[in-house]
């Protein structure tokens, strides 16, 4: 399919899903990544590989090379959800291809189930986001990531509190069993200057160790900071 | 797209829905709750008159469905945007006076119509469409099982004087009853559409379907040269197989034009050759801004959940489409 797509170079948006495709194999994102190359006037790409557990990441560190040309992408989707065999290594090269899409307006990761990653990944993330000075809008998914602490989080807040350009976040650590009320106050702080901010949501569903003290605090001090622009702030548990 | 741009523009929807709602998909489910929010089981007609000279809502209401369903309607205007909603349960009846309805409103441009089941609505719909000679937008959705070759044969019908019809959509729920006698039914209605810019045909849960019925459908799609939008969607189709994606390349190199393209298949038949098959055919489209291919396995997906959570089976199953 690579070699068609490629010569499509007035292609804008492009969205390719392949959930669950039994009889299509990891060489297909390598394929993929190169065929995305010289599509340099994409501005919008979603792609959709949730539960193929045949994406390594190699396949990850493929696509961010395919994607390090594309300078005018503005919104940028990734589902690898039940990828499972991503770990630190996947948050390595995510970091690598965000620092080359500094145009970047929306992103949105869904990283569900990488089971493996740690507090050192989340470092790798915080380097990579934090040089996206442009974005408007993030949403990241890290529900069933049991291994992530408020190390993790710690590390989280310090890239968002350099985008002084948000007006939406969304974070789900749903089933991230070792976050604390502490992660939350590191949130705060990552938060509380980011005066553009209109809808915080954030998901900590079956988090056991975060109480309704942690999530009164979290919402009342970012209340009290943000002021009259910030219009929705929802907390899920 | 086109038609806002058009000030005397009269857009007029038509929605019947049935207890049954939960079978059709979630893309059709978000459709209807998004312009239809208050009741699912009900009759509702949207018109737009916008610059047209505005008929006081009563008087609009009784010429659509008569004075004998006034008691069943709740009527609401927003702006120039005018909506009724009927409750009645005998929808054929109820159907039928929308039809007669519809015989006076010749300068309808825009008709959206979904059936609940047991009614062939294509039968009581044919002559009325033929009436309706300056429609630009046609969607409808075919009755969950009920839909046969006859019934596509009668489209065929309809399909032939709709000369000004810039945008058609056609979505189909487990219509296993239409073989390629029907496809090419279907086929031949499309040839008639040379003004067609914008095409959607959806497939859902037809099992029967395979790389025959595709290749049907491609070639009526060839001859429809001024597309611009292509939307093709065989979820949940499973005995499509890379012969499949290789009959519809083989078409595009009459799209030279298409800025959008729209492609969804099951993939469990489908392999890297298929895919290769069909990128080998996007190199004509020189025009193509807005690209989306999807080769989800649902089924895998859902039986994946079922498996996994056994003791919530029962609770994705009733959900299955609400999730």
């Amino acid at each position: 399919m690579s070699q068609g797509l490629q010569t499509v170079t007035s292609l804008g948006k492009i969205s390719l899903s392949f959930k669950l495709c039994p009889k299509v194999s990891d060489i297909g994102l390598h394929s993929l990544a190169q065929a995305l190359g010289p599509l340099t006037s994409l501005q919008d790409v979603t792609l959709n590989f949730s539960s193929w557990q045949k994406v390594k990441a190699a396949g990850l560190n493929a696509l961010r090379k395919g994607l390090q040309s594309i300078t005018s992408l503005k919104n940028l989707s990734l589902k690898f959800d039940g990828c499972s065999q991503m770990g630190d290594t996947g948050l390595f090269y995510l970091k690598q291809g965000l620092q080359t899409l500094l145009s970047l307006q929306n992103l949105s990761l869904n990283l569900t189930r990488w089971r493996e990653i740690t507090d050192s990944g989340l470092g790798y993330l915080k380097e990579g986001l934090q040089s996206l000075t442009s974005l408007q809008q993030i949403s990241l998914n890290f529900s069933m990531c049991g291994k992530i602490t408020d190390k993790g989080l710690n590390h989280l807040s310090q890239s968002l509190q350099k985008l002084s350009s948000l007006q939406e976040i969304s974070l789900k650590f749903s089933f991230c069993e070792m976050m604390t009320d502490d992660g939350l106050g590191h949130l705060i702080k990552g938060l509380q200057d980011l005066t553009s901010l209109q809808k915080i949501s954030l998901d900590c569903f079956s988090c056991p160790k975060i109480t309704s003290v942690g999530r009164d605090r979290l919402k009342g001090e970012l209340q009290m900071k943000l002021g009259s622009s910030l219009k929705s702030i929802h907390f899920s548990s | 797209m086109f038609h806002q741009n058009n000030s005397s523009i009269l857009d007029f929807n038509c929605q019947i829905n049935s207890k049954d709602i939960k079978q059709t998909s979630k893309k059709n489910i978000e459709s209807s709750m998004t312009s239809l929010p208050e009741i699912q089981t009900a009759l509702t007609v949207k018109m737009d008159f916008e610059n047209k000279k505005i008929k006081p809502i009563k008087n609009a209401a009784t010429e659509l469905f008569g004075s004998e369903l006034q008691s069943h309607l709740i009527k609401r205007r927003q702006g120039t945007v005018w909506q009724f909603t009927a409750t009645a349960k005998d929808y054929e009846k109820v159907f039928k006076r929308i039809i007669l309805g519809l015989k006076s409103q010749k300068q309808v441009r825009k008709l959206w119509i979904k059936l609940p089941n047991k009614i062939n609505g294509l039968h009581y719909l044919n002559p009325v469409i033929k009436k309706l000679t300056v429609l630009k937008y046609l969607s409808f959705v075919f009755p969950t099982n009920d839909a046969t070759n006859a019934e596509l044969c009668s489209l065929r019908k309809s399909l032939q004087t709709c000369h000004s019809l810039q945008h058609l959509s056609l979505y189909f729920f487990s219509c296993n009853n239409i073989t390629n006698v029907g496809m090419k039914y279907l086929r031949k209605g499309l040839e008639y559409l040379q003004s067609l810019q914008e095409i959607s045909l959806e497939f859902y849960n037809y099992f029967k379907i395979t790389d025959a019925e595709v290749n049907t459908l491609r070639q009526g799609l060839q001859k429809l040269s001024s597309l611009r939008s292509i939307c093709l969607s065989f979820e949940s189709c499973r005995l499509i197989t890379d012969a499949g994606l290789n009959f519809l390349s083989q078409g595009f190199h009459t799209f030279t034009s298409l800025q959008k393209i729209d492609l969804t298949f099951d993939c469990g038949r489908i392999t890297d050759a298929g895919l290769d098959a069909l990128g080998q055919g996007l190199h004509h489209f020189h025009s193509l801004q807005d690209l989306s291919l999807r080769f989800d396995s649902y089924h895998r997906y859902w039986t994946r959940i079922f498996e996994s959570r056994p003791s919530d089976g029962h609770f994705f199953r009733k959900n299955l489409f609400v999730i």
